[in-house]
């Protein structure tokens, strides 16, 4: 069928006329497919190419077939392939429907081992958020091994330097009192003095951001601990401090 | 698979929620979320010791500083800072409940946050945690620490040659 009669003609009317060439018509289909044929030139020319097309196929199915193919060796061959694969690796199995029973489904989606590892992936999560959740407030209490011991007197309390570290270690000072003095951890920009009390149930917390004198109370032990670096500086009045310190105390215990 | 992992989270989810609240023996002494008062006392110490390398008689060195009236229950503490004036500038009183934050403006436009972490009334123990922050934003102080709630927490830092900046925090219940 040419394009430019297919554009002639409307879809209804070339199905008109193709039932007109097939015989389907009744009186007055014929009588429309007659006006038209006899208006229009594309129509008698879509019922010409109808009729050769019939003519064509008519011809070509009347003549009896000459390809002569004997496929029965293959096919024969092919079933004893099916039969020996049989015999040695069991029978061909068929994959089950997707039509299955929602039941089935259910159980069988159980038996995957993605659902396993779905399901335990997600008790994992909702187990690590209740720990998260319920994590204790712990105390944590440091005890330095290098703690240096209470005095009774307050004028003694001997005060616990941290060092020039910006992040300065906890110390503690604790006696045998429940509530003692504990640090979970000490930050500054400075240098850090924790000087306790002298029941241990509270301290000062000493930020040094310039050069000041040491604390009141300050006294180094005799044998510089290591990784227990005093606050006082290097420079002389605080050096001249703590002799004086130690002076007043042999002078007291006298 | 997807809908199975969602289902199982969630009935884990759901069992997490209808869990009663375990309780241990320390838990069993903090009530939920007491309201702690909470008092902080911005005190300006001046006139830190000279150097000794001066003349000057140990009677001098070591008098007594002048500490005022309103800060004599920690005298003792102060006593023990080398300075010889103590003033107070401010005081802020406030009630929080624990686990709540509270910031409390300080002198020169520092900023105290502190935040009452448990309160155990058989113990008299608090645990605060104090972030102390200079006005440029800088941190003075981070810590977290346990005390005896009946004493107060002294910190201080310098805030020239011969003063200092000393807050006096105390933490007791609210009855």
């Amino acid at each position: 069928m040419s394009n430019q009669d297919d554009n002639d003609l409307t879809d209804r009317q070339q199905l008109l006329l193709s039932r007109y060439v097939d015989g389907e018509c009744g009186l007055i289909r014929s009588l429309q497919v007659k006006r038209l044929l006899s208006t229009q030139p594309a129509a008698r020319r879509y019922v010409s190419q109808l009729e050769r097309t019939r003519a064509t196929l008519s011809e070509y199915l009347s003549q009896p077939n000459s390809v002569h193919v004997d496929l029965w060796d293959r096919i024969e061959g092919r079933i004893d392939q099916e039969e020996h694969a049989a015999f040695f690796l069991g029978a061909r199995r068929v994959e089950t429907s997707h039509h299955s029973t929602p039941r089935d489904s259910i159980w069988s989606a159980f038996s995957l081992p993605a659902t396993w590892v779905g399901g335990l992936s997600g008790a994992a999560v909702a187990g690590a958020l209740l720990v998260f959740l319920y994590k204790p407030v712990q105390t944590v209490s440091f005890s330095a091994p290098k703690q240096i011991a209470l005095q009774s007197s307050p004028q003694q309390v001997q005060p616990v330097g941290i060092g020039a570290q910006r992040y300065a270690q906890p110390r503690v000072a604790r006696i045998n009192r429940p509530s003692a003095f504990e640090v979970d951890w000490m930050r500054s920009h400075g240098s850090l003095n924790v000087i306790p009390d002298s029941n241990g149930s509270s301290a000062i917390i000493w930020v040094r951001r310039r050069q000041m004198p040491a604390p009141r109370s300050l006294k180094p032990r005799s044998t510089t601990q290591p990784g227990a670096s005093l606050t006082a500086s290097p420079t002389a009045p605080s050096a001249k401090l703590i002799e004086h310190l130690d002076g007043k105390r042999l002078s007291g215990a006298k | 698979m997807r809908g199975i992992f969602v289902a199982s989270l969630g009935c884990l989810l759901a069992l997490y929620s209808a869990l009663p609240l375990s309780s241990t023996k320390a838990e069993e002494s903090y009530s939920d979320r007491p309201a702690i008062k909470l008092s902080v006392r911005a005190i300006q110490a001046s006139g830190a010791e000279a150097s000794l390398t001066e003349s000057g008689s140990e009677s001098e060195k070591l008098k007594k500083p002048h500490i005022e009236s309103q800060l004599t229950d920690i005298e003792e503490k102060l006593t023990q800072l080398p300075f010889s004036h103590f003033h107070l500038i401010s005081k802020e009183e406030k009630t929080v409940h624990a686990r709540a934050r509270e910031s409390i403006p300080l002198p020169r436009g520092q900023v105290l946050t502190v935040r009452p972490i448990y309160m155990d009334t058989d113990s008299a123990k608090i645990c605060l945690y104090i972030h102390w922050q200079d006005r440029d934003g800088s941190h003075i102080l981070d810590t977290r620490v346990h005390f005896d709630s009946r004493e107060s927490v002294i910190t201080g830092t310098d805030s020239s040659q011969n003063e200092g900046l000393i807050l006096a925090i105390r933490a007791e219940a609210a009855n």
